[in-house]
């Protein structure tokens, strides 16, 4: 009789930080159980204890180097509310742009760089040239295409925050510098090239993933609740809003909920082995409680765009089921309708005449002595919660980040796939990458997401050569 | 149009790790018509379009291995560039980036100088320090000698 088996997937390849995945399989060789171990830590809610709250939005970008832009607007939401101020109206747009510019970036980085190699060569390409490099030799034009997104991101970053990566411009109170008209058209005249290349891209994409039959029906094709903010009315949105949740059906579970009280419908758990937070819809509870965040997400709460490209794709693909759209492998098909959106709502902001203001700060003393920020990073809903003291340093700090959300589907989804594909005495590359694509579906960003500490869970097992537990300490 | 291209990575906040920015500080002191300076923290996809546009990249960064303030100066190929993380990208795999997307394959060159303190800080241990002339030196030399 054949004896029970544990491979190990170390690291997971193609996603921003460090991670693994653990897939137990039984005498017969199926997979009865998965597990997706972020290995990282990062204690950013703890040292940043007893610094001046003014401080936290540039040093909270320091969590990431792929979307340092929004924690720095969630870092710098949460500090208006201890300021208890309004922001002037430019600052508030020239925000909504510079985070837009980011999500352009992040989510080309996701499909054109790290997922693309899945998607146009198949999950069973040679390893060696399952990659950046197999993508350029067959289609030049589309890994062109993920670094002129790239390119017209970062540039805006760049125009804006004088720097592409870490910059420091969203400050408490609005932003430290009024948009030049020069940077405002230079930004401008970009606009027609990236829309032509988000156009080629959903073209591409459309066409391309009627092969992937298979992996959409296995690839997280389950019923979760879906969980994003929407502007007033219902339309998308990245920076301001009220929260809504929709089920497997598209049914409104709730709706209208205020970011700053996310403790009353978000729980947080930590499981023993990952340094990630799994979060959960709490009125469910921990084990129904399953929701997802981020670009699918988004378009499945959201009732429109509200730009004329991006609705019209958005119909189409709401047309991809009857229900809420559940497959995570559309969240690479979501990502380009959003960097659809992002460009065309740009534009829209770019020719606002208000957008050259040079008010652009309210400023003040702290007021409160906490503030939550919430905004929509590009992996989905961000939350930032700082408490402080009367000089006005940080006493406690909480985030939660869009990839602990997505945690616990996360973690569903690896046991789908493997379920169905890892089977047999043979484990193939194909079998195992399938795996690995389905968390880079979820584009997770590890380096953001881990900050357990205080609350680090720990268990240690001892197994015997057939597999069983021996010994085991638990810290919880 | 800039001839040859300076990519300095490091980060400032990690003592000797910020070597090669402030080796893009000396350069920026003396600016050149034909000479492009960058400071990156990390290596992005991007760059390869910017290499493609020069004949000579050198790339300046801060090592842990060898000894602190020593020297080495490395021709970078595409042999056994790929990618696996997006925080992972080489000098190699953006050379490689720019040959296949662009058809451009300039001569590329490594500087590495071996640090000694990588510790939160923003100052330069003095073996580091001093290898910022020697680096001046060496851009200077490869400057004159390649890629025209």
């Amino acid at each position: 009789m054949a004896e029970r088996r544990t491979i190990v997937i170390d690291p997971v390849t193609r996603i921003e930080g460090h991670s693994k995945i653990t897939l137990h399989l039984n005498e017969e060789g199926q997979v009865y159980d998965a597990q997706f171990h972020v290995t990282q830590f990062r204690g950013f809610e703890k040292f940043c204890e007893g610094r001046p709250f003014s401080e936290m939005p540039a040093l909270m970008a320091r969590i990431c180097g792929i979307c340092p832009v929004s924690h720095l607007i969630a870092s710098a939401k949460a500090c208006d509310a201890l300021l208890a101020v309004k922001i002037p109206p430019t600052a508030d747009k020239l925000r909504r742009i510079f985070g837009l510019a980011q999500v352009v970036q992040s989510h080309a980085l996701s499909l054109f760089h790290l997922s693309s190699p899945d998607i146009l060569l198949g999950m069973d390409a040679d390893p060696a040239k399952s990659n950046i490099f197999g993508v350029l030799e067959k289609n030049p034009q589309l890994a062109k295409d993920g670094i002129g997104l790239r390119k017209f991101g970062q540039q805006i970053i760049e125009r804006l925050g004088g720097k592409r990566i870490h910059p420091a411009w969203v400050v408490p109170g609005g932003v430290s510098d009024p948009l030049t008209q020069d940077d405002r058209d230079a930004i401008l005249k970009t606009i027609p090239d990236a829309l032509a290349i988000a156009e080629r891209s959903i073209v591409w994409l459309r066409g391309t993933i009627e092969g992937f039959r298979q992996e959409i029906a296995s690839f997280g094709n389950f019923p979760t609740l879906f969980m994003g903010i929407v502007k007033p009315g219902g339309g998308l949105t990245f920076y301001d809003g009220k929260i809504r949740f929709v089920d497997a059906s598209g049914t409104l579970v709730a709706k209208d909920l205020d970011p700053a009280d996310y403790q009353e419908f978000l729980g947080e758990k930590v499981e023993p082995w990952s340094y990630l937070k799994s979060t959960y819809y709490k009125p469910k509870g921990y084990s129904e409680g399953v929701y997802r965040v981020g670009p699918l997400a988004r378009l499945n709460v959201a009732d429109r765009c509200g730009t004329p490209r991006a609705d019209q794709e958005l119909a189409e693909f709401q047309e991809l089921q009857r229900t809420a759209v559940l497959s995570s492998f559309h969240y690479h098909h979501a990502r380009l309708i959003e960097i659809l959106y992002c460009i065309e709502r740009m534009e829209q902001l770019l020719n606002d005449p208000e957008i050259l203001d040079k008010h652009v700060r309210a400023v003040a003393k702290a007021n409160a002595m906490e503030g939550v920020g919430a905004a929509e990073a590009p992996r989905g809903t961000l939350f930032h919660h700082y408490k402080i003291d009367e000089q006005g340093l940080i006493r406690w700090a909480n985030l939660i980040i869009a990839t602990g959300q997505n945690n616990l589907a996360m973690n569903k989804s690896v046991l789908q796939v493997a379920k169905h594909y890892v089977k047999g005495e043979k484990i193939t590359h194909g079998m195992l990458n399938r795996v690995e694509a389905v968390i880079r579906a979820y584009d997770p960003c590890l380096s953001c997401s881990t900050h357990a500490a205080g609350h680090m869970a720990l268990q240690v097992q001892l197994l015997s050569p057939d597999g069983a537990v021996v010994d085991e300490v638990v810290r919880n | 149009m800039p001839r040859v291209l300076v990519i300095c990575i490091g980060n400032t906040l990690r003592s000797d790790d910020g070597y090669a920015w402030h080796v893009a500080d000396e350069l920026n002191t003396q600016p050149e018509e034909d000479r492009r300076v960058l400071k990156v923290h990390q290596l992005t996809p991007e760059l390869a379009e910017a290499m493609s546009e020069v004949s000579l990249v050198i790339f300046v960064d801060a090592a842990m291995r060898g000894d602190p303030g020593e020297l080495a100066c490395d021709p970078v190929t595409t042999t056994g560039a790929n990618l696996h993380f997006s925080h992972d990208v080489t000098p190699a795999v953006l050379l490689g980036m720019a040959k296949t997307l662009y058809a451009k394959e300039p001569r590329t060159f490594l500087i590495c100088a071996g640090g000694k303190v990588f510790e939160h800080g923003e100052s330069l241990s003095p073996e580091i320090t001093a290898a910022i002339p020697r680096t001046l030196a060496k851009i200077s030399e490869l400057a004159n000698t390649e890629g025209r």
